[in-house]
């Protein structure tokens, strides 16, 4: 099925989850430090990545960054704490999603085969429609995942490219945050709306002009956020 | 507690208000302060003692000659003078007086004697005031007696008890 | 009454009986210093104008012997008067029934008293009001000489009439200054009591504040000591009663924090094992199915009671997060209705509940939160009390209302006050499989960390007219993060 590359470093933790994973019929490939599961990345490929963000050594957060910054690669974040500042930074450092531990491995599974739908371009909202979309600067095609600005491709993650293509599915058209979560990150109703935020941060970050005068993705306090109008 | 206290204060207050009060402000009517005797000089003239509506009078005459205590019964004998009479001085000594002759006693107590052709018993009662008075004057003038020392009048008809003049 | 009260304090208040104290004293002492000066003054003054009028008088008689005829005539008197007048004064002369006066056109200003005292041979003086104007009379007889060192009265009287204007002015003139100095000097009575009132109501009234601050809970309060008088003992144990109660406060602090943080690190320390065990009952609760019968209950029990234990163990450390004040809300706008259908469709229990959900309410609040409330008031329902339960939404501007019911026996007033404490249990005998019993204390404190100024989120617990226990939950519909997370 999918390559899963899980960095933990406690081992009765890590081996349970790679006893699970392995059952529902992923490759599960287990390391206990960041340094190792980089080294890893490095000479073999994976489909994502289930990363503690409490590490001896190099932490989570590092980590997190140093994937982002060699790809696209898809992260869950187990956070041992259900701390909001943890989530907050994790989410900041790229990551796609989290869940809390304990984590039953149904869960997690379930998180796992939904950023790999992502990954994989399931763009079920964007297939009635084939071919170029053009707004302002950015370029939208829906077909070949492609987002381009100024004519220069730009390079989105998974759910960073998920939550572009849901947004300017309708444009000018306002989408609450909960209607995001279950759109982007299938969450059912109780995800955490910070997903969204964080998200939609770093997807402004790569195609906004101005981050903090946003053009392309408009918050709409209050309700959510809103393509355009340009 | 704090009434009753705050009243005492009060009661302080008033009765000390009072007190200036009475004591006033200002010059006030006073009553009749003593100080000492009478201002007192030296007189020129024999003395002689007259009456005025029944009391002694003094009365100073400019001296003509020897002030002697008998010189001074004869002008008193004599009666007032005119403008003495005038202001109504009277004198009830006859004037059958004269002649007398004042003598005064071997010793210094003794007093003085004055010796008359007149009926002693006979003189009325200021009129022996007014000898006893002017004799001692007179006397106490010369220096040889004071002016409470005792006078026996002595006529022919006796004597009268000594008498000290009522004048003092 | 009320109204009197203050006032009343006010007038019988330190300050004001000071006040009263110092201003009583200025004034006594005043009057006494100014009364008793101004009297001796005009003593003095007075006997001296009459001491040199009568010396004068008698300096100026003394020229007037020998005296060389008597009786005088009432030119001779007149003569005598006018020798003796002047400016200050007039003399009047008496002679038996003559008369004659120097000056002033006056009647007779002469006191019968004061003729009898000169008839008597003596100076005499007297002070009268002629004429509305004090007047000093003076009288003498005019005596005559004798060798002896006696002396004979002449009959003649002299009397002098000074007026005594002059001194009145001088007199009048001390008085003045008497009341001004007394004016002044209870001015400076008035001003020190202030002073001084100042200074021994100013500790008094640190005390106080001190004192309200401490009350108010601030336990650093401490006066500053100035000084050896009684405030400053006051003062010293104020401080040391402080000082004692802040060190037994901050150790019974320190205490229950350090209970906290054992029970928080003990949570966070179960978290691994139990991650480990967690991730693997999905594998035990496959092949339970499988294991032949006690093997596969024993492996059911253990996969439960981990889940359980979880549970357990969020909870204590969703707990210790409130406790230290670190939980933070993840605000949203949320559609109210839509949030607690989704709770109820999540765990299945859609079906069994009476949801009266008007839609269109949204409100600002963190789903997450509302979702632990409404899922433990009504997982509560279920276990405690008796279907059907029903959830109630209601709203106005400011707050939004659910009301969650059943239609069991209600609960009983002793447990309606502990309802929402910690791993209280109402039925001791119950089991613990049936919840953390954290549940309703987690609740509580979520809805309370709803707050919008002076708005703060409640639950309450209750019965209904029905007889089923009623818990409302009241969320302000605008609510602000004190935290600023977003």
């Amino acid at each position: 099925m999918s390559q899963v590359l899980l960095i933990e470093d406690h081992q009765t933790v890590r081996d349970g989850l790679q006893l699970a994973l392995t059952r529902q019929g992923h490759t599960v490939h287990a390391v206990g430090t960041g340094e190792q599961g980089l080294e890893r990345l490095r000479t073999t490929s994976s489909d994502v990545v289930v990363l503690d963000l409490m590490l001896p050594g190099m932490d989570g957060f590092e980590v997190c960054r140093r994937i982002r910054q060699l790809g696209d690669l898809p992260i869950i974040m187990l956070t041992a704490r259900n701390d909001d500042m943890d989530v907050v930074a994790g989410l900041e450092a790229g990551a796609d999603d989290y869940v809390v531990k304990p984590v039953q491995a149904r869960v997690l599974e379930a998180r796992i085969r939904a950023v790999l739908r992502r990954t994989a371009g399931d763009s079920r909202r964007g297939g009635d429609r084939t071919g170029l979309e053009q707004h302002g600067a950015l370029t939208i095609d829906r077909a070949a995942l492609v987002v381009s600005k100024d004519g220069k491709p730009v390079s989105l993650a998974p759910t960073e490219l998920r939550l572009l293509l849901e947004l300017s599915h309708t444009p000018g058209q306002v989408l609450s945050r909960q209607q995001l979560l279950e759109a982007v990150w299938e969450h059912g109703y109780l995800g955490d709306s910070r997903l969204v935020d964080a998200c939609v941060q770093r997807v402004r970050a790569k195609i906004e002009v101005d981050s903090s005068a946003p053009v392309f993705i408009q918050t709409v306090r209050g309700f959510g956020y809103r393509f355009g109008p340009l | 507690m704090t009434r009753r206290r705050t009243g005492r204060a009060l009661l302080a207050g008033g009765l000390l208000l009072g007190t200036l009060l009475a004591t006033g402000c200002g010059v006030r009517p006073s009553a009749v302060i003593t100080g000492r005797p009478a201002v007192s000089g030296p007189a020129q003239g024999v003395g002689l003692y007259l009456l005025a509506q029944g009391e002694l009078v003094l009365v100073l005459r400019p001296a003509t000659g020897d002030s002697a205590p008998a010189n001074n019964l004869a002008l008193l004998a004599a009666g007032p003078e005119v403008n003495e009479r005038r202001q109504g001085l009277t004198s009830e000594v006859p004037a059958g007086l004269d002649p007398v002759t004042v003598t005064s006693a071997a010793d210094q107590s003794g007093g003085l004697t004055v010796r008359t052709n007149t009926a002693a018993r006979a003189l009325s009662e200021n009129a022996v005031d007014q000898i006893v008075c002017t004799v001692a004057d007179a006397a106490a003038q010369t220096g040889f007696t004071n002016s409470s020392t005792p006078v026996t009048i002595v006529g022919p008809d006796g004597a009268r008890p000594p008498q000290r003049c009522p004048i003092s | 009454m009320t109204f009197w009260r203050p006032v009343a304090a006010q007038v019988s208040g330190l300050r004001v009986r000071l006040l009263l104290a110092f201003a009583l004293l200025g004034i006594t002492t005043t009057a006494v210093v100014a009364s008793g000066s101004y009297v001796q003054a005009r003593t003095v003054i007075l006997q001296q104008a009459q001491d040199a009028a009568v010396m004068s008088l008698t300096d100026q008689l003394t020229k007037v012997y020998p005296i060389a005829q008597l009786p005088p005539t009432q030119d001779e008197l007149e003569l005598l008067a006018q020798r003796l007048s002047d400016r200050e004064s007039f003399a009047v002369v008496v002679y038996r029934d003559m008369r004659a006066q120097g000056g002033s056109a006056l009647a007779d200003p002469l006191t019968p008293e004061l003729r009898q005292q000169v008839r008597d041979g003596d100076i005499a003086w007297q002070r009268v009001s002629l004429a509305g104007e004090p007047a000093l009379l003076i009288g003498t007889q005019l005596a005559l000489d004798r060798p002896d060192g006696t002396s004979r009265p002449s009959g003649v009287e002299v009397y002098s009439v000074r007026n005594l204007v002059p001194e009145q002015q001088s007199i009048d003139q001390l008085a003045t200054r008497a009341w001004l100095t007394g004016g002044l000097s209870l001015l400076l009575a008035v001003l020190l009591a202030l002073l001084s009132a100042r200074g021994v109501l100013r500790p008094v009234r640190d005390l106080g504040r001190a004192a309200r601050r401490l009350g108010e809970g601030d336990l650093s309060t401490r006066l500053t000591v100035r000084g050896v008088d009684e405030l400053a003992d006051v003062a010293r144990t104020f401080n040391d009663t402080a000082g004692t109660l802040e060190r037994q406060v901050g150790e019974l602090r320190r205490m229950e924090s350090d209970a906290r943080r054992f029970v928080a690190d003990v949570s966070h320390e179960l978290r691994t094992p139990l991650a480990a065990m967690t991730a693997v009952t999905d594998v035990l609760d496959e092949e339970a199915e499988h294991l032949p019968g006690d093997a596969g209950r024993a492996a059911r029990l253990v996969s439960q009671e981990t889940q359980n234990l979880t549970q357990l163990v969020n909870d204590l450390i969703e707990v210790s997060r409130f406790d230290s004040g670190t939980a933070r809300l993840a605000l949203d706008d949320v559609d109210v209705a839509a949030a607690v259908t989704a709770t109820l469709r999540i765990r299945g229990w859609a079906d069994r509940v009476r949801a009266d959900l008007p839609s269109g309410v949204v409100a600002r609040l963190d789903p997450r939160r509302l979702d632990v409330i409404v899922a433990n008031l009504v997982a509560n329902a279920f276990r405690h009390g008796a279907e059907p339960v029903s959830v109630r939404l209601s709203a106005d501007p400011d707050w939004v209302t659910i009301e969650v019911a059943d239609q069991g026996p209600g609960l009983d007033p002793e447990v309606l006050p502990h309802v929402f404490d910690r791993l209280y249990k109402a039925d001791t005998a119950r089991s613990r499989s049936e919840g953390s019993g954290l549940g309703l204390a987690i609740s509580w404190e979520n809805a309370r960390l709803h707050r919008h100024g002076e708005r703060r989120g409640a639950l309450v617990a209750g019965n209904g007219p029905g007889g089923g226990a009623v818990f409302t939950l009241r969320l302000p519909r605008e609510t602000t993060d004190p935290g600023g997370a977003r």
